[in-house]
Order: C-alpha cells, then structure tokens, then sequence
C-alpha cells in the first residue's frame, strides 16, 4: 500500500469525524459560547482530511516510503494467531478463569515460536501459575476464577 | 525548602524505595539489553506492578527502569549491531566497530558513563530550574496553559517530524481518541457509540501498552527469528582509560548533555530524535567526521550523553507544567494523577517532598547506572542469550493482565489490542507515535482550557493575547505554524 492510498483513507477518515461531529448536540446556553460538544472533534475531523488529502496528493518518489526492514514483515498469520489469542482472553477469560486460559494461550504462543512442547507446556503452566501468584495474591490484581469459582477460597 | 529537601530524601532513602529501585533497575537493564524490547514498554509494564504503592516508589521505580533501559540498550548495539532501544540506534555502527577492532569495553565504558554524565546533567537541570519556572507558572490562567498546550503539540507534530502531514494525522488522531466519552463542559457523550464502557474515555495505559507493547509483540511474530551471534564474547576492562577518553570528548559530552536536556524539554522529541540530532550536530562539528559510523568515539559520547540526558529533561515540562515532554513522562505523570499527586506548579506547594525525593530519584537512578551497569555489561552474554520466543508470549500475558489491572475492566484489554494494531500499522508506514501519545495526553487539557477561556472572556477570542505571556507563546506558537509558508515564499523569491 502506498502513501497515497493511506492519504485518501486518513481523508475519508477525517471526512466521517467531521459529520459524526456535527451530529452532536448544539451548545448549551448556560455556556455562553458558540462550541458545543462537536466543535473540537470537527477541527480535528477537518485537520486529518486535509493532512490525508496532503499525503494523497504529494507526489510520488519523495515519499518516505516502506523501508526494506518492513518489506519483510509479510508473515501476517502468527501475528494473527496472537491477537486472536488475545481476544479469546478478552471474551471468555471472565467465563472460563485466568488459570484456565492463561496457560492455554502461554503455551499456545510458545508452541508459535517454535519453543519445544515439553518446555513450552512447563513454561506454560508454571509461567501463569507464577503470575498468578504476583498479580493476584501480592499485588491483589482481581484476576477472573471463571470455571475454577468454587475453589476460590483455595486459590 | 531545607526542610522539604529532608522530608523529600527521608522519603527516598526508605530501605523499601531503595529496594524498589534496584529491583527496578534490574528490570529495566535486562529490558533494554533486549533488541525489540523498549524503555517505554518497560515503563508500560510497571505501571500495574506499582499499582499499589505509594507516589515515591512508584516515580523511583519508572524513572530507574526508563534509565537504566535507555542505557542498556547500547549493550546490543555494541555486541550484536541489533540496538535494544531506538534511542541507541543512532550511533549502533560506531559502537559495533569498536567491537570489530576488539574495543568492545571501551565502546560499553564509553556508553555506560556518558549515559550516567547525561543523566545526572539532566536531573541538576532539573533540579535548578523546575522550582524557579513553576513559581513563574504559578501565574498562569487558563489562557497561558491553552498555549502552552497548543504549542507542546505544534512542536510534536510539526517541528521533528521527516513527513509534516503524518505528523499531523498522527497528533490529530491522538486528539480525537481524547475527545471519546463524555464531554466535560455538555455531558454529551462522545464517539462512544453506545458502549457505556467507553463513557469515561480511553485510559491511558492500556493505550501505551497497546502502542509500545502489544505492537512490539505483533511485530516479534511477523520477523524471522535472528540467531543470535556473539562477536567478542568476553568484557573486561569497562573503565580502563576512561578517565582520558571523556576527558579527550569532554566536549562532545557537554553538547550531548545541552541538546540531550533542551531536547528532552520540547514535546515530541525525546530521547532517539535528541540521540540522532547530537549525533549529527557532533559530526558536523567534528575534526573527524570520516571516522563517523566506523567507531567514532566522540559520536558515541555525543549520543549516548543525550538520550540519557533527555530522559531526565523529559521531566521538567511534567512536573512544572503537567504536560510531559515524551511517552515515558506521559505515563509517569499518568499514574502520578491516579495516586492523587497532580503534577503542575501546585505539586512544589501541596507535595514538596515528593517533588524533592522525585528529584532524588534521578540523580540516584543515574549513579546506580554505573555499578548496575557495570554488572549487565558482564551478565551481557547472559542476557543476549535469552530467548525472545519464550519472553514475548510472557509478555503477552503481563499486558493482558497490565491493561486489565487499571480499571479492572476487560475492555481495557480490547483497547490495548486495538492499540497494538495501530500502533503495528502506523509504525509500518513510518507515522511517528510521539506525537499520537501527546494528543491523547494533551488533548483533554487543550480542549478544557480553551472552553474555560472563552466562558471566562464571554467568547472574545482577543483575551488569548491580552497577557504578556499567553501572547508571548501565542507568537511562538503561530510563527511555526505559518514558517513552512512563509520559507517557501522566501525561497521563491
């Protein structure tokens, strides 16, 4: 993707902050001021649709583009992995227990690192346990029981 | 004041802060010494850890993990040309070749005490002028504060940055994030989309864990794994003929401590442009510029003066003014606000103390660096030879729980990822984040003093230039503004 691409999608961007902005209600009169709650996100709407439209526009070859190092970021797909993972834990960590799904992804992520599955299952689990224990006991952090509620008097 | 200095060193000669702080300063070395791993995700990562604790420790903890990490991120610059923060990556190439001609203590001697010169340059900076400026900003209504706030912003967005519409976008982004949840002045929700979660508007941290953290994960699994390959396993030596070396660049010190401190000050800047601007302005300077990139020690004094001294000027603008000079003094002054203590010119009057040990806790993190360093730059074999595929899931974990842990809201958690993704896109088409991180800061406090002055001036926009100093800033702010013009009129000419 290109410079001009990003531009014209920063423009639209700005384009849509503008109109969603001037949705907002008008100011109160108690203010005595002409700015609602939409004056200061419409400036900003307005900036990054001419910042974009700038980027859009400018022409190509002086363009600081993609440099080399990036080029090689195109395995896309473990990167993937890893903010699903995250997600999970976003969804269901309150339902299924931080000692439950922690060591699931711990692992999980190890194993998508190449780490040998032994080392990664050991690393997994006592990993999480250890975390467990500095965030939820020491540093009294209310980390989810989920599954494991009942022995919560336990753990 | 002597007894607010007393009360402030009994606070930080504590046996608990001085443990905090060692611990601290382990974490940060091993943190830097780590290519992908920066000082700011460090100081990310701290933030649930002290949590808990009270404002000393909690300051003494960020500011001895963020020195001690933008020092030892020379360590792989000098053994493995990889820098472990960007801060190091400006004079990478000098610090390997010294390596290649079998100087690898001298590159780290070098690197270690100009790093603790810069910093302790910054934090007596420190130390002498934020009293006296926060008197001055005393006087300050909301009209100086709108100004300095707006020209904090025009310095990240427009002054540093190599494309000026992506520093722009990247600084209007980051206003816009502010201005989600409830409008202080109308109560109207705003951009929330009916999702009562986002009433109270994005923190802070979970943002900069998704921007320095999570997008540093993301990028880990995107990369093939470099093996890692020693070039000179063995450091000895780390202060033999120091003395005579910085005596010889005693200059290029002294103008990386200047630069590193002003630098440090200026919104947006920070510790890598203030590494990369001194040591470009060094080499342009130098009886030797051929030397530069092939093992320059006077490059790599300039620099690593500077990053270090940066760190501590980063300080000033937080702690006088409550507008933080970089991303690191962003989440500083963060947890600062959530502890109660809230920096700007009332924290010399309410917390004295606090203000003297933070002061304290500079100048001490600086010379712990050298003993602390000394060791990591021996343990340096064994800390390159951990293995970033085992650490990063690890990490991973620390996040999800570090976002959580603010509010205890699982949204916090989505928020970070969002973050890290935008944080991994925009790095990718070269956005600056400075800028971004200074907008959600900034933005709030923009928006509230302009509402405030215009109530106070029933809507006369001329009362932003009535008092000497709002319309001394106003200036400033205005002439960077039209320069680009104005140069491009001149040129023409």
């Amino acid at each position: 993707m290109t410079d001009k691409m990003i531009g014209l999608g920063f423009a639209a961007l700005g384009v849509a902050i503008l109109v969603l902005s001037l949705q907002l209600p008008p100011p109160l009169a108690a203010t005595h001021i002409a700015y609602g709650a939409g004056f200061f996100p419409s400036i900003l709407g307005i900036a990054i649709a001419v910042a974009g439209g700038a980027l859009a526009l400018k022409p190509a070859g002086d363009a600081d583009e993609v440099e080399d190092e990036e080029a090689e970021l195109t395995h896309w797909s473990k990167p993937a992995i890893v903010m699903a993972a995250g997600l999970v834990y976003v969804l269901f960590s309150q339902q299924i227990g931080f000692l439950i799904l922690a060591p699931i992804i711990l692992t999980g992520l190890l194993l998508l690192g190449r780490v040998a599955v032994w080392q990664a299952l050991a690393i997994g689990i006592l990993g999480s346990v250890i975390v467990y224990i500095l965030f939820a006991k020491l540093l009294l952090v209310p980390l989810p029981l989920g599954l494991l509620a009942p022995f919560g008097a336990h753990l | 004041m002597i007894e607010n200095i007393a009360a402030g060193l009994s606070l930080l000669f504590d046996p608990y802060v001085l443990l905090v702080m060692v611990a601290s300063a382990a974490f940060g070395l091993f943190m830097g010494a780590l290519p992908g791993l920066t000082a700011t995700m460090a100081v990310a990562l701290l933030v649930p850890v002290t949590f808990y604790m009270e404002p000393v420790p909690a300051v003494a903890a960020m500011v001895t993990a963020s020195a001690m990490a933008m020092f030892s991120g020379d360590i792989p610059s000098v053994l493995l040309r990889m820098p472990g923060t960007p801060a190091s990556a400006a004079y990478t190439d000098d610090a390997f070749a010294l390596t290649k001609k079998g100087q690898a203590h001298i590159a780290m001697g070098i690197c270690l005490l100009t790093s603790a010169i810069g910093g302790l340059f910054g934090a007596v900076i420190l130390a002498l002028f934020a009293p006296p400026l926060a008197m001055v900003a005393l006087k300050f209504s909301s009209y100086e504060y709108f100004w300095l706030c707006l020209l904090g912003l025009t310095t990240a967005g427009f002054m540093i940055q190599a494309s000026r519409a992506k520093g722009v976008i990247s600084l209007a982004l980051g206003l816009f994030v502010a201005t989600i949840g409830i409008d202080p002045v109308s109560g109207v929700p705003r951009f929330t989309f009916g999702n009562t979660a986002l009433l109270g508007g994005l923190s802070l941290v979970p943002v900069m864990i998704g921007l320095f953290a999570f997008s540093e994960i993301f990028r880990f699994y995107a990369k093939r794994v470099q093996p890692v390959k020693l070039e000179q396993a063995s450091i000895r030596g780390v202060f033999e003929g120091q003395g005579k070396i910085l005596w010889q660049e005693r200059k290029a010190i002294a103008q990386g401590n200047v630069l590193g401190t002003v630098l440090g000050i200026l919104p947006g800047a920070g510790a890598d442009i203030a590494a990369w601007i001194s040591y470009s302005l060094a080499k342009k300077f130098s009886r030797t510029p051929e030397e530069y990139g092939r093992g320059s020690k006077e490059g790599l004094a300039a620099a690593g003066a500077a990053n270090n001294a940066a760190v501590s000027g980063g300080f000033i603008p937080s702690l006088v003014f409550g507008i933080p000079g970089d991303a690191i003094a962003a989440i500083i002054i963060g947890v600062l606000f959530m502890k109660g203590v809230n920096p700007g010119p009332t924290i010399f009057l309410n917390n004295p103390a606090v203000v003297y040990a933070i002061f304290g806790t500079f100048f001490l993190a600086n010379l712990l660096m050298i003993p602390l360093g000394w060791v990591a730059i021996r343990l340096s074999r064994v800390m390159l030879t951990v293995r970033l595929n085992i650490l990063m899931p690890i990490i991973f974990i620390f996040c999800l729980i570090g976002a959580f842990a603010m509010e205890n809201n699982i949204t916090a958690v989505a928020i970070a990822l969002a973050f890290g993704v935008i944080g991994v896109a925009l790095e990718a088409f070269r956005f600056p984040l400075a800028p971004l991180v200074l907008g959600i800061v900034l933005g709030p406090l923009l928006e509230q003093n302009f509402l405030t002055s215009m109530m106070k001036s029933g809507g006369n926009p001329a009362a932003f230039f009535d008092r000497p100093i709002a319309g001394s800033l106003a200036v400033v702010t205005i002439f960077i503004w039209v320069w680009p013009l104005l140069a491009r009129l001149l040129r023409r000419r």
